[in-house]
């Protein structure tokens, strides 16, 4: 479904990404992870097209994506951090997303029944709790119905009735057909919710597996084992 | 409706309501409405509201600029994952934040100068100042978003946004006034109208001052000013000035702002 090739991201000094080829399959739930600063969200702006890598390129279903941006009409994003503008109420907002989007006729609303966002409609961006404005997230990032989820830290920030929700949604969503990336830093989280595991390390790609592969060849129980035989046989302490 | 417009509409609301836009109508209101009130005429109306929009309104304009694309990183982020063009965002948020300021500035003066005054013979002075005052609210606006842009950190934004307000009001001048009293022995005039074409607050100060008999107290320098704006070519020359005073930095910020990372 995507595919990066040779993507290599250098911010001034710091090396960010180092020759990263991976790909990412249709219908399955991939979690990215690895230490802070490993490039992880760097990874996935570039696919977004926030980050312009200096060098590799990368293919949406066979097409290389460019400066059209049509190709995002694929994909639902939601980011660590959300700030919309200030002045303008959450009912506001919601109808600004809409209005840019007005290729999609059909949206999902579920989250916002399920986040009981009806009762903030009225409330001022700038008034909300940070967990309400990463249920706003949440929700704009599966309202247009995309094939690709990009959920960057998607629990971080969320009460555990709003997580559970998120996570059955994404679930979900797998069922369904549609392919999910998601990065996190909490392991039982991506043992429970990914069925493929790409481990970035200083910028490189230390491995891309299937959860019950990195298992069963590490001979270990679970994903937090696996990962821990990983890292001490690739001699790296975290 | 075009995504431009789209985005231009949410962000009119939202900077119309934030403080900024309030407090630039309430000066100009009272200011004039004050002026007006204590019984001066039209022109010392002018020459008071004269130096307020040139002070005041860039400082202003620069700041918000700056401050207001920074407050917006991460929507900025949000919006540019949606199937638009960069040119689409940032042409929306210039848009909608352009006009509001100009809106509180025109009607702040406007709306007490329609109960207050009179337009007999001051129509032409005011209809500067309106232009003089929207010309810099869009260069200094274009001005703090491009230095936003191109600044990562936010303290190096605002000093350069800081820097330049005081260099083009007061730092300037005193050159230009060192300028000319050394080489007070030579013909300075031509110079000094190239001088002023480099300086969006010079020229409005002077292409204002010149609607008023004020510019009899300029001598001869002042009479060749007013010859020069007082043709047609002049006043088209004064008018590309400021419009690519607009264009330079909106171009400038917006062929950053398609490359950058976010």
């Amino acid at each position: 479904m995507i595919q990066f090739r040779n993507i290599s991201k250098r911010y001034g000094q710091l090396q960010v990404l180092k020759d990263v080829t991976v790909s990412i399959e249709a219908g399955r739930i991939t979690a990215i992870l690895g230490p802070n600063g490993s490039g992880k969200t760097t990874l996935l702006k570039c696919l977004l097209g926030l980050v312009h890598p200096d060098a590799g390129e990368i293919l949406l279903v066979d097409h290389r994506i460019n400066a059209h941006p049509e190709y995002r009409q694929r994909i639902g994003y939601m980011p660590q951090i959300a700030q919309f503008p200030e002045h303008l109420t959450v009912g506001e907002i919601i109808r600004m997303m809409k209005d840019i989007r007005s290729d999609v006729t059909h949206y999902d609303e579920e989250l916002f029944e399920r986040f009981h966002l009806d009762r903030e409609l009225t409330k001022k961006s700038k008034e909300l709790s940070g967990g309400t404005r990463q249920k706003l997230n949440a929700y704009l990032a599966f309202l247009f119905q995309p094939q690709i989820y990009v959920l960057d830290e998607p629990t971080v920030g969320l009460d555990p009735v709003a997580s559970l929700i998120l996570k059955e949604k994404i679930r979900k969503e797998k069922q369904q057909g549609k392919t999910i990336i998601f990065t996190s830093h909490i392991l039982p989280e991506i043992a429970a919710l990914a069925d493929d595991v790409i481990f970035l390390l200083d910028g490189k790609l230390l491995f891309k597996e299937a959860k019950q592969v990195l298992i069963d060849r590490t001979e270990t129980k679970n994903l937090e084992e696996a990962i821990a035989e990983v890292l001490q046989y690739s001699g790296v302490e975290e | 409706m075009s995504n431009t417009l789209k985005i231009a509409k949410y962000q009119f609301f939202n900077v119309l309501r934030t403080r900024w836009v309030f407090v630039v109508f309430a000066l100009f209101f009272f200011l004039t409405a004050a002026l007006f009130y204590f019984g001066e005429s039209e022109a010392k109306v002018l020459v008071s509201l004269l130096n307020v929009t040139l002070i005041f309104l860039p400082l202003l304009s620069v700041l918000f600029g700056v401050f207001y694309v920074y407050n917006s990183t991460s929507f900025i982020e949000l919006m540019l994952t949606q199937p638009i063009y960069r040119s689409e965002l940032y042409g929306g948020m210039w848009l909608g934040i352009v006009t509001p300021f100009v809106g509180s500035f025109v009607l702040g003066v406007l709306l007490p100068f329609l109960v207050f005054g009179s337009w007999m013979g001051y129509a032409g002075a005011f209809g500067t100042l309106f232009i003089v005052g929207t010309a810099l609210i869009l260069i200094f606006l274009s001005l703090g978003m491009m230095f936003a842009i191109f600044a990562e950190e936010r303290t190096v934004g605002m000093s350069l946004a800081l820097l330049l307000w005081l260099v083009l009001t007061v730092v300037y001048d005193a050159v230009v006034l060192y300028l000319a009293t050394v080489f007070r022995d030579y013909p300075l005039e031509q110079p000094l109208i190239a001088a002023m074409f480099l300086n969006p607050v010079d020229l409005g100060r002077v292409a204002l001052l010149l609607q008023l008999d004020v510019s009899a107290l300029m001598g001869y320098t002042g009479a060749v000013f007013r010859e020069f704006f007082g043709t047609s070519l002049g006043i088209s020359l004064a008018l590309v000035a400021l419009l690519l005073w607009v264009s330079i930095p909106v171009f400038v910020g917006l062929k950053r702002f398609a490359h950058r990372d976010f």
